[in-house]
């Protein structure tokens, strides 16, 4: 009955309620959206870049590298030849090694050339068809094939980099032969093919197309003029993590080597830096709530002196009004908590919108968690507990005769 | 049967009052009349406990009201003690039949809203149940005023200038239910006032001077 009591009172003033839950919304939404888009960040960072200890590629920004290399979300930082990479694939301290040649797209989907132990890498498995075996046949991820709507058999035209409208490859079709599973991962949203394919499009024996540079292409007709873009990297011990760096840069001036542990921390870092601005506003937009749920239950609690003294002599007790007023706090609180939830993910949603449209990444399921919504919860509890006590207290000492006597 | 026995009370040194003995039986009525500043509000709050008497007694039923504190007070006053003040409060973010309720619920832990119902109807606003008191014309909020305080079938009703903003005819309405009421009720009766009118037609008086 007080509780209901509460809600009536709260909700009589509808206006300043709404202003109440609004402001409280909004701090809860922007924490709520914020650690969900993190999360799901670090969760599609973190998984591609297992069993990956280091990517080899063309000297450049080594962020680049692993953003090209892995997510396939930024350009190629160019090519090294062939025959330098295949010297440290063949190490003794590499267990696993994924040569790549990338560069090309099909409607902004990116296109890599590789073996096959590159699906294998990333726990691709065949949902239908076979595996590419001749050139110019491709296997597809999932999102590609959800997004483009393409069949096996399917055939189609590359393009030269990563946007749509770039140089179309007009003389040869790719054919699809295979569909992946979902995965989760990068290679959800790439077309594979082998390298010879990559190679051969951009004439014979010769290189992978460059955006970076726009330098000519070699023309060699010997294997050693081949290029590739980056190589995957797995140690074989951790004796290799040591040594290899050291004898790489020593022997192969012209190859870059980037962690991607290393890279995709330090993105996160940035990104932590605005995540964090934003974060500090959100508590202080929380802080905001708080004063102001304070002064709309304290600025109707003067009016409401009458009301309360009335209460208690219906027979309520001294803590009957007070819980009446706390529970008007905690209402404001539970509500804008509810709220702002539903505003998180809704802003979450529409960032995973954008990133869908902007990167073809697709977000999987929420990733809620679940301990820091109790947490935020009981918080969102303590602001309203915080907000009304002061007035709550101030209704519990009410000397009935006297509010009732003057008017 | 309620009585009091040399009630005093004191705001300060210089303001102090000292009240006659008061015996109202119940089913009867007592009408207390005297000038502003004559200590009838005073008294009126002492009998309903809302403040204590420096000395004296006010009893009610055998219950010494004087010696309960706290929430065993609130509640015996929720459960037998019914005030009807001269400016009237409502709760005004619920509806007329949910401030009836409430109050049903403070005193007596329950909500009957079949009897909640039928005092409106007794009291003729019914059909006003739904509305918010303050849509109400003054004479209906006098009405909901006595509904309420009626709904928990009290010992005692006291009344605060109950008709000094009422004009004649409703002044005498209100009068008249409310003894009535008391009478159907068997609960004692008491109103302060400085209106001649009601002194004219009552049978049980006390002036404080």
């Amino acid at each position: 009955m007080i509780i209901w009591l509460a809600f009536k009172n709260i909700f009589h003033k509808r206006l300043s309620a709404a202003l109440n839950i609004i402001i409280f919304a909004t701090g809860i939404g922007i924490i709520t959206m914020l650690s969900l888009v993190q999360r799901q960040f670090e969760d599609k960072f973190e998984k591609n870049i297992e069993g990956v200890d280091m990517v080899m590629g063309a000297s450049g920004s080594p962020l680049q590298l692993i953003l090209s290399a892995i997510y396939h979300i930024d350009a190629p930082t160019g090519n090294i030849p062939l025959e330098d990479a295949k010297k440290w694939m063949e190490h003794p301290y590499i267990a696993k090694a994924v040569p790549l040649a990338y560069g090309d797209s099909y409607m902004s989907f990116p296109m890599v050339g590789s073996d096959s132990s590159y699906v294998s890498h990333f726990g691709g498995e065949l949902l239908e068809g076979k595996m590419n075996a001749e050139n110019y046949e491709v296997v597809v991820g999932s999102d590609v094939v959800n997004k483009l709507k393409l069949k096996l058999g399917d055939k189609f035209h590359s393009t030269h980099g990563q946007q749509e409208g770039g140089e179309e490859h007009g003389e040869i079709e790719w054919v699809v032969t295979g569909i992946l599973k979902p995965t989760g991962k990068a290679i959800d949203r790439i077309i594979v093919s082998n390298i010879e394919s990559v190679w051969d499009i951009h004439g014979e024996g010769g290189c992978t197309h460059n955006h970076e540079e726009g330098e000519e292409c070699h023309h060699h007709d010997d294997e050693t003029g081949q290029e590739i873009t980056a190589v995957l990297l797995k140690y074989r011990n951790p004796m290799a993590a040591l040594q290899l760096p050291r004898l790489i840069k020593e022997q192969s001036k012209n190859i870059q080597l980037a962690q991607p542990a290393i890279e995709v921390n330090r993105l996160f870092s940035l990104l932590g830096i605005g995540m964090d601005a934003i974060r500090y506003l959100a508590y202080f937009i929380m802080g905001l709530s708080a004063i102001s749920i304070f002064i709309s239950i304290y600025n109707t609690l003067k009016d409401r002196m009458f009301e309360l003294a009335m209460i208690r002599t219906l027979g309520g007790s001294k803590f009957n009004v007070f819980s009446l007023i706390l529970a008007e706090g905690i209402l404001y609180s539970i509500f804008g908590y509810l709220a702002g939830f539903l505003l998180g993910i809704l802003g979450y949603k529409m960032v995973a919108m954008l990133a869908e449209n902007e990167y073809q990444m697709s977000f999987g399921q929420l990733p809620i968690d679940l301990t820091q919504q109790l947490i935020l919860f009981c918080v969102s509890i303590f602001i309203g507990f915080l907000a009304a006590i002061f007035p709550a207290i101030k209704s519990y000492f009410i000397q009935i005769s006297t509010t009732l006597s003057y008017e | 049967m309620l009585l009091t026995k040399d009630l005093k009370f004191e705001y300060t040194p210089l303001v102090k009052f000292s009240f006659p003995d008061i015996e109202c039986s119940l089913g009867d009525s007592l009408v207390i009349t005297g000038e502003s500043g004559s200590g009838k509000t005073t008294l009126l709050h002492l009998l309903g406990g809302l403040i204590k008497p420096n000395s004296g007694k006010v009893i009610l039923n055998e219950t010494e009201i004087n010696t309960l504190d706290g929430s065993s007070l609130d509640k015996y006053r929720g459960k037998h003690i019914s005030i009807i003040f001269q400016k009237m409060h409502f709760i005004s973010s619920i509806s007329v039949l949910e401030n009836i309720l409430l109050a049903q619920w403070l005193g007596t832990d329950k909500k009957d809203k079949d009897s909640a119902i039928q005092i409106l109807e007794r009291l003729q606003i019914v059909d006003q149940k739904d509305k918010n008191i303050k849509q109400l014309s003054q004479g209906q909020q006098q009405r909901v005023a006595i509904a309420r305080a009626l709904i928990n079938q009290p010992s005692l009703i006291l009344a605060d200038e109950p008709t000094s903003a009422l004009d004649n005819k409703n002044a005498e309405i209100v009068e008249k239910l409310l003894r009535e009421s008391a009478q159907t009720m068997n609960a004692a009766l008491v109103m302060v006032t400085h209106d001649m009118r009601m002194k004219k037609s009552a049978k049980n008086t006390i002036d404080l001077l």
